[in-house]
């Protein structure tokens, strides 16, 4: 059974459809990213998933029930976490408390104690150990989207949905990101990533479906996505893809 | 635990007060504390959850007739008091429903606006209330002395509740998803947090003791009319005794009603004409010189002199 | 034809309305302040009013002007000295200060003017006309004539001035403008004094139809929520057809309740309107 299952998505805003008649099927364990040209509809995707809109028409499925027309904290509750493009951490608390509110609420920990360890445990993985203590306010950018994994791990996610984590960060904080991803994706959370950097969707994704418009125009492997004359009409230009093809070939 | 003692002692000495105060004195007391715990109220929805809340005068207006129709009916008077906490909890839930999805100036608006419409409908419904005549209410068969100390402790009682209520609440789940959608109401959703109840059961604990409040004010002074009960100023004044002391914070509302309680007395006793702008100009003053409070002031002060004095990995508050 | 005068009657009343309500729309909208002494200001206009009439003959329609600059620069000068040091604050800070400064100026005005309500009666009053079955109040209708006229004016000024094409940037985005050279807590005051020479003409204007007194403000400042909860924030449209539907509403419901419920009706109408629509009939979303 696919863990996420999109009918025939669209979502209207006044004139414009944002997403258009989306159908996307993810199955457990993959690691799916989500391209496209800005405006394309992606975070859109993410925020209709997630209950931040309701879906104009069409359903969306998690694990075989609707979950379109749930509010956001029910999808949390259920296994989906997601991050934000901006991050949206609580400015005045500490890192600790930060990854602890996921904890209490979303995952349910109704123990302070075990709420805490599993706190501590989050942050831990995702580097932040140091700044336990620190006011969310006070952290660097790539530490902040740190905290902002760490919070959606605290969730005891089914379904991850990352929104642009690596906007932002430099060269070597993006390796130690992708580290982290895959290591998350290992133990068994399904992923859905929207990224525009390329070799990040081309190394770390086993599939990639690309929109355009809030239409869904391709889907497939990396190297299908760069032979995809739609593709690269509309996203990748051919010289780009023309060296990726190398790339995959070798 | 010093912190503890210190509250035990203050308490003991407040209760034993009506042994040797006389009774201005015990009026004052009565003041304070009701004063304690319309600020320490409010501090739930204004000051943990930081929704600007200027619904105080609704919910003590309500309470004060509730209580006030119930005694005249020949109900007891404490049934009376929590049948006017029940009455208006289930009103303040069901106010919050309707108006908690609003934000910022609207939210304060309707919040507002709700005691016009309350005062109003008091007057006007002359039969149940007797409009804008008021109500009398039945007296007490015990003295003068013995009753400025029923209602002293009463009200003590109150205040000592509603401070129990901001700590009990300040480290709950409750407390803490306040602070969250306090901080951050579209990122606490996402962690799961369904703020609509928590909102609303913020709103209706803020309201609780109010309604209480308002129904002792009425037994306490025997006569009661709308404009009495459902002034703004009902409203303004926890806020700025909350701001005062600190908002937010645990005993910072109370500490703030104790200091503009005194500063009120000091100014209705020498300057009565002009204690409106009196208010107005400590108002003016707090917003500029104490944004933070009196306990924000002092917890500044505390930081900048542990950076002073240097800090050393590890140490933390 | 009854049904006709009434809405006549709530017309008129309407342009009034509209008038109180622009200032203190425009100050919400762009400084995101709720000016709670805004009704002061529209009865200080109607003072000065009052005194122009009283001691030097100047009637109140031809004291707008007067009573608009004195206002201007008293708001102006609140703005600049007191509000903008705390212009970045929280929703409450604001309007916790700004109903302190209210309880300032209305106590001074009462120690100044006395509460007592006064009015002002014309030697030469206009009188009314009657058209068509419709009875015209001629001097009401004159003071909503001049109302609307000062509201289009203070709409193209906005449109077409620089100072009013800073003051809509500094609405939209008040950051944005900054970077392109505007300053914008001038702006702010100027805004703000453009508010209260609202306010000020306003009270000119309706010196002949409303009692003066300090204890109005509050009716005012009631008006002008309910005008621009039901207009839309921000914009002068709204607050031309804010002010009509609530004079019109009120005035029927003067009808079926009793004119002293008048403002009742008003605010449980901008109850519901908060509740089930607070982008107002307009539709269009103002500042939180």
């Amino acid at each position: 059974m696919s863990i996420l299952e999109l009918r025939g998505v669209s979502r209207r805003f006044g004139g414009l459809d944002a997403l258009a008649e989306v159908d996307l099927s993810v199955q457990p364990g993959e690691i799916v990213g989500l391209i496209g040209p800005n405006g394309a509809g992606k975070t859109t995707l993410v925020n209709v998933v997630t209950g931040v809109y309701k879906p104009s028409s069409g359903s969306i499925h998690f694990n075989g029930s609707k979950i379109d027309g749930l509010k956001p904290y029910q999808i949390s509750r259920i296994g989906v976490a997601r991050t934000f493009q901006v991050v949206q951490p609580f400015p005045e608390m500490s890192v600790l408390e930060n990854v602890m509110a996921p904890a209490i609420y979303a995952a349910g920990l109704k123990n302070i104690e075990e709420a805490r360890e599993k706190a501590l445990e989050k942050i831990e993985f995702v580097g932040l150990g140091v700044e336990v203590q620190t006011m969310a306010s006070q952290l660097t950018l790539a530490s902040r989207k740190r905290l902002e994994l760490a919070k959606s791990l605290a969730m005891n996610p089914q379904l991850l949905l990352l929104d642009e984590v690596n906007a932002g960060l430099n060269p070597a904080e993006i390796d130690k990101a992708l580290e982290l991803i895959r290591t998350i994706a290992a133990s068994g959370v399904t992923i859905i990533i929207i990224e525009h950097l390329m070799k990040v969707v081309l190394s770390l994704c086993n599939r990639i479906v690309v929109l355009h418009h809030g239409a869904l125009i391709a889907e497939g492997t990396p190297k299908e996505i760069t032979t995809d004359p739609r593709v690269v009409q509309a996203y990748l230009g051919s010289r780009y893809a023309d060296a990726q093809q190398g790339n995959l070939n070798d | 635990m010093r912190h503890l003692l210190i509250l035990a002692i203050l308490v003991i000495a407040m209760g034993l007060l009506p042994i040797f105060a006389s009774n201005y004195t015990l009026r004052l007391g009565t003041m304070f504390a009701m004063y304690a715990v319309l600020a320490q109220s409010w501090n739930i929805i204004g000051g943990f959850a930081g929704y600007p809340s200027f619904s105080t005068a609704a919910f003590f207006g309500l309470g004060a007739y509730t209580g006030a129709i119930l005694q005249t009916q020949g109900v007891p008077m404490p049934i009376a008091w929590i049948s006017a906490c029940l009455v208006v909890t289930i009103f303040a839930a069901c106010l919050g429903i309707a108006i908690l999805h609003l934000k910022g100036h609207y939210f304060a608006i309707a919040s507002l606006v709700v005691a016009e419409v309350l005062l109003e409908i008091t007057t006007s419904w002359t039969d149940l209330t007797g409009g804008g005549m008021g109500i009398n209410l039945p007296i007490l068969r015990i003295s003068i002395e013995a009753q400025a100390s029923l209602f002293y402790w009463s009200m003590l009682l109150l205040a000592l509740l509603a401070l129990g209520l901001n700590f009990w609440v300040s480290k709950s789940r409750i407390g803490f998803a306040l602070r969250c959608i306090r901080q951050n109401e579209d990122a606490s959703a996402m962690v799961g947090i369904n703020t609509t109840f928590f909102k609303v059961v913020g709103f209706a604990l803020s309201a609780v003791l109010v309604g209480g409040a308002g129904a002792m004010y009425a037994s306490w002074v025997f006569y009661i009319e709308p404009p009495d009960v459902y002034s703004v100023l009902t409203s303004v004044k926890p806020i700025v005794m909350a701001l005062l002391g600190g908002a937010g914070t645990v005993f910072g509302p109370i500490i703030g009603a104790a200091i503009f309680l005194t500063m009120e007395e000091f100014v209705w006793r020498s300057f009565l004409s002009i204690h409106a702008a009196v208010l107005g100009l400590i108002i003016v003053g707090l917003i500029f010189f104490l944004p933070h409070g009196i306990l924000g002031l002092l917890s500044d002060i505390k930081k900048k002199s542990i950076r002073k004095r240097g800090s050393s990995p590890g140490v933390e508050e | 034809m009854l049904t006709a005068q009434i809405l006549l009657n709530g017309i008129v009343l309407g342009g009034l309305y509209a008038c109180i309500a622009v200032g203190f729309s425009l100050v919400w909208g762009v400084l995101n302040v709720i000016n709670i002494l805004h009704g002061s200001f529209v009865v200080l206009g109607s003072y000065i009013a009052y005194f122009a009439y009283t001691y030097l003959g100047i009637h109140p329609y031809l004291s707008v002007p007067l009573s608009g600059i004195i206002l201007f620069f008293v708001g102006f000068a609140i703005q600049r000295g007191v509000i903008n040091r705390v212009i970045a604050a929280p929703v409450l800070t604001t309007l916790v200060l700004t109903f302190g400064l209210e309880l300032i100026v209305n106590n001074a005005m009462i120690i100044g003017f006395s509460a007592d309500y006064l009015s002002i009666n014309l030697q030469n009053p206009l009188g009314s006309k009657l058209i068509g079955g419709l009875v015209l109040p001629l001097d009401r209708l004159v003071a909503m004539l001049l109302a609307i006229i000062l509201t289009v004016i203070l709409y193209y000024i906005l449109a077409r001035s620089r100072i009013g094409r800073a003051i809509v940037a500094v609405r939209m985005d008040a950051e944005a403008a900054a970077l392109m050279g505007v300053e914008v807590k001038k702006i702010y005051a100027i805004t703000f004094g453009i508010g209260a020479f609202m306010a000020g003409a306003a009270g000119s204007l309706l010196s002949l139809v409303f009692p003066i007194s300090p204890l109005n403000g509050t009716e005012f400042l009631g008006i002008a929520f309910v005008v621009c909860v039901l207009g839309g924030l921000g914009s002068i449209s709204g607050a031309i057809i804010g002010g009509l539907a609530l004079g019109a509403i009120q005035s029927f419901g003067a009808l079926w309740f009793g004119p002293e419920h008048g403002l009742t009706i008003a605010f449980a109408l901008l109850i519901l309107l908060l509740i089930f629509k607070p982008t107002g009939i307009m539709g269009r979303k103002g500042y939180e």
